[in-house]
């Protein structure tokens, strides 16, 4: 299980030293979840955030129409959080439900910003980390803008393989900003010709 | 430069041997309305603070369709960080001035490695790099929460002069919606 933290971690920033992996792991805890819990309180303000070792959640928020709309699903190696409310120190505008049963690392936010701020270190991969999720996010969006439903779900189908197996239709659907009838035409779409 | 250092004493105030060094990074240029600071197939290497001016950034389809996906006006960090980060040529987006651009650039390889060396400087970074984050969800959500005239409304409150400083054309492209539906939008707001 830890090496799968190691791995995430040196994945980010490969010249974090054996010292600092030490003390990251000093202030993360190991929690297991069951499909459906939530993680934290959605509306309340948040403090922690969480790495996802193994399972499949969603991070939903619901809009002014009442629908959910679901802006990621996350799959293993994944870091998670309400990163805005956790910045912002603001009440978390983003839930995260488990969808599988899950093994989960959490670590408060602020013992992290400690860590990221007294050793440059940690700094660095702190840096890269919001890089990182940065560049992921501008693409989500520039999928939304660029991208058909079809090619869409052909992409979340190549990041998370087996998510059809793993995850409702209506789900997916509310991820790709698509309706549940539109998905099942591009489904059908897809089903090879007899 | 002032809007520049007023900005950085507001995210996280830095050292002044830090100052010196950022000093050496960076460089104040003009740029002419409609020029490419960075486009398709080429991989962009710059970043900027834009002093004085408006930009615009666009994803152009695979139909050739240019559709915004970010307007920048006075007082704001602008880059292709895709490309930045990645090292790769950007895929389809490009980032290019509406009217004349006052901008500090700087490299963003060499000010990376100088916030990896000056402890200062890399919270002030790591703020800078939150605050775009949360720009972005604000974005992400607002285009899933709110309906065109909603999004025109908010662009209006958050830029009061955007309507005199640039073109129809780019606050459709920018709200994702046809000029015509723009100025359907408008009229149905001015008669009520």
């Amino acid at each position: 299980m830890m090496d799968k933290f190691k791995q995430f971690i040196l994945g980010v920033s490969p010249q974090l030293s054996l010292t600092s992996l030490e003390q990251l792991r000093k202030i993360t805890v190991l929690k297991e979840y069951k499909a459906k819990d939530n993680l934290y309180e959605f509306g309340k303000i948040p403090s922690k955030f969480y790495i996802l070792i193994s399972g499949i959640t969603k991070s939903y928020t619901i809009l002014d129409n009442g629908n959910e709309y679901v802006n990621r699903l996350h799959n293993k190696g994944e870091v998670m959080g309400p990163l805005t409310a956790l910045i912002e120190n603001s009440e978390a505008n983003f839930g995260i439900e488990c969808i599988t049963d899950c093994d989960i690392l959490e670590c408060t936010y602020q013992d992290f910003i400690h860590l990221s701020e007294s050793d440059l270190n940690f700094g660095i991969f702190h840096r890269k980390y919001l890089e990182l999720i940065y560049v992921s996010y501008i693409q989500r969006i520039k999928e939304f803008l660029s991208l058909s439903g079809l090619e869409r779900y052909l992409k979340l189908r190549r990041r998370i393989p087996g998510i059809d197996t793993l995850v409702s239709q209506k789900l997916i659907a509310s991820h790709l900003a698509i309706t549940p009838i539109q998905l099942s035409r591009i489904r059908n779409k897809l089903k090879p010709k007899v | 430069m002032k809007g520049f250092i007023e900005r950085i004493s507001n995210t996280h105030p830095i050292s002044e041997n830090s100052w010196k060094e950022l000093q050496k990074l960076v460089e104040v240029k003009t740029y002419p309305p409609k020029y490419k600071l960075d486009e398709p197939g080429k991989v962009s290497e710059k970043a900027y603070y834009l002093l004085k001016g408006v930009a615009k950034s666009y994803c152009t389809s695979q139909e050739g369709k240019k559709i915004n996906s970010g307007l920048y006006t006075d007082n704001s960090y602008i880059a292709e960080f895709t490309s930045l980060i990645l090292r790769k040529p950007p895929a389809v987006s490009t980032l290019e001035t509406i009217t004349s651009c006052t901008l500090v650039e700087a490299n963003y390889n060499d000010f990376v490695k100088l916030t990896d060396t000056h402890s200062d400087l890399n919270i002030w970074h790591r703020k800078n790099l939150e605050t775009f984050y949360i720009t972005l969800q604000k974005q992400d959500l607002s285009f899933a929460n709110f309906n065109a005239t909603e999004r025109y409304l908010n662009l209006i409150k958050e830029e009061p002069k955007i309507e005199t400083l640039i073109t129809q054309k780019n606050i459709a492209g920018h709200l994702g919606i046809s000029q015509v539906q723009l100025s359907r939008i408008k009229k149905k707001l001015y008669r009520s």
